[in-house]
């Protein structure tokens, strides 16, 4: 009886110990860390067109893409024909708006790559 | 003091040769062409990327003049991987005076029509337009322009490089008996453009946009 309690004791000792761990782990995180986890809450779309012909439809789509709320910053290759939007934290934007504001550009929406 | 006013006009009116009569949802531009016999200003709104609604105004140094409300419609896009063909009509009714030989002026209301067709890729320019406009006064004075233009960049640059277009405008105007051919040079960075051409008499253009 006496090492049937023992081994109970020292069950819910350890038990216990290894609940607590993760609590601890996250009073001792790191800015790196923390900064990684923001990192991956940012989401980045790559939106693929067709019809980018000059560099003055590179400007339209960066200057319809930066009004929009959820997006933090654009960049637009002409080479890949990519527009790779970068959205703000916890935000996102759905393909039928990023379709909708790609034909509003008189461009051809291909896909988005994720 | 006759070439500072000549300079003031050409400056006034900036030629703009990637010009469609409509852009993308929301867009503004003014562009134009200016040369010795002919004169054009454009200010399009675009409402929607597949239709500009504006104003064009339009003159014949001692020929006609016109002030012009324009719609363009784009009728067809072809949206290539790295390549772009528009086909677009023009038309809307107008107000203008003809001038005739006593220089004086018979003034009355005008329709303008076209069409346009383009195709660009990052380096190969071509365009073609026709437009007519006809006075229902002054003998019904129909005055016709095609406009063809070819270009090239000499190299690839993106939106925030100092892009380089070497274009050869060919214009024929039923007014005139020559065809009017003008080599142009031109240099855009972001939003702003000058454009540095010479037409086979000599006469020099000089020309900027700034585009919305």
């Amino acid at each position: 009886m006496k090492n049937i309690l023992i081994v109970l004791v020292f069950l819910i000792g350890s038990h216990l110990v290894n609940a607590k761990t993760p609590s601890n782990n996250k009073t001792v995180k790191t800015t790196s860390e923390i900064e990684k986890e923001a990192n991956a809450k940012t989401n980045t779309k790559k939106i693929k067109v067709h019809g980018m012909a000059c560099p003055l439809c590179q400007s339209k789509a960066e200057k319809k893409f930066k009004e929009v709320a959820a997006v933090e910053s654009v960049d637009v290759d002409m080479e890949k024909m990519l527009i790779t939007l970068k959205l703000k934290k916890n935000m996102d934007l759905s393909e039928e708006k990023i379709k909708s504001i790609v034909k509003s550009l008189g461009l051809s929406f291909v896909k988005v790559i994720k | 003091m006759k070439k500072f006013i000549l300079l003031l006009i050409i400056i006034l009116f900036p030629l703009y040769s990637f010009s469609h009569p409509s852009s993308y949802e929301g867009g503004l531009d003014l562009m134009g062409s200016s040369h010795s016999k002919y004169q054009n200003l454009e200010l399009v709104y675009s409402p929607k990327y597949w239709l500009g609604t504006g104003l064009v105004l339009e003159r014949s140094p001692k020929l006609w003049e016109s002030i012009a409300i324009q719609l363009g419609l784009l009728v067809k896009r072809w949206n290539l991987p790295a390549a772009q063909g528009n086909l677009y009509i023009l038309a809307g009714p107008g107000y203008g005076s003809k001038f005739n030989l006593k220089e004086d002026k018979d003034t009355d209301l005008l329709y303008r029509v076209g069409a346009q067709a383009d195709y660009e890729t990052r380096q190969i320019y071509t365009f073609v337009k026709y437009t007519e406009q006809r006075f229902f006064s002054s003998n019904n004075h129909l005055y016709k322009r095609l406009e063809l233009r070819a270009g090239f960049a000499p190299y690839l640059a993106k939106f925030t490089e100092l892009n380089s277009w070497l274009i050869l405008k060919t214009i024929f105007i039923n007014d005139f008996k020559d065809v009017i051919y003008v080599p142009t040079a031109r240099l855009f960075y972001k939003n702003f453009l000058i454009d540095l051409g010479v037409d086979l008499d000599g006469g020099a253009q000089l020309n900027f946009m700034v585009r919305n």
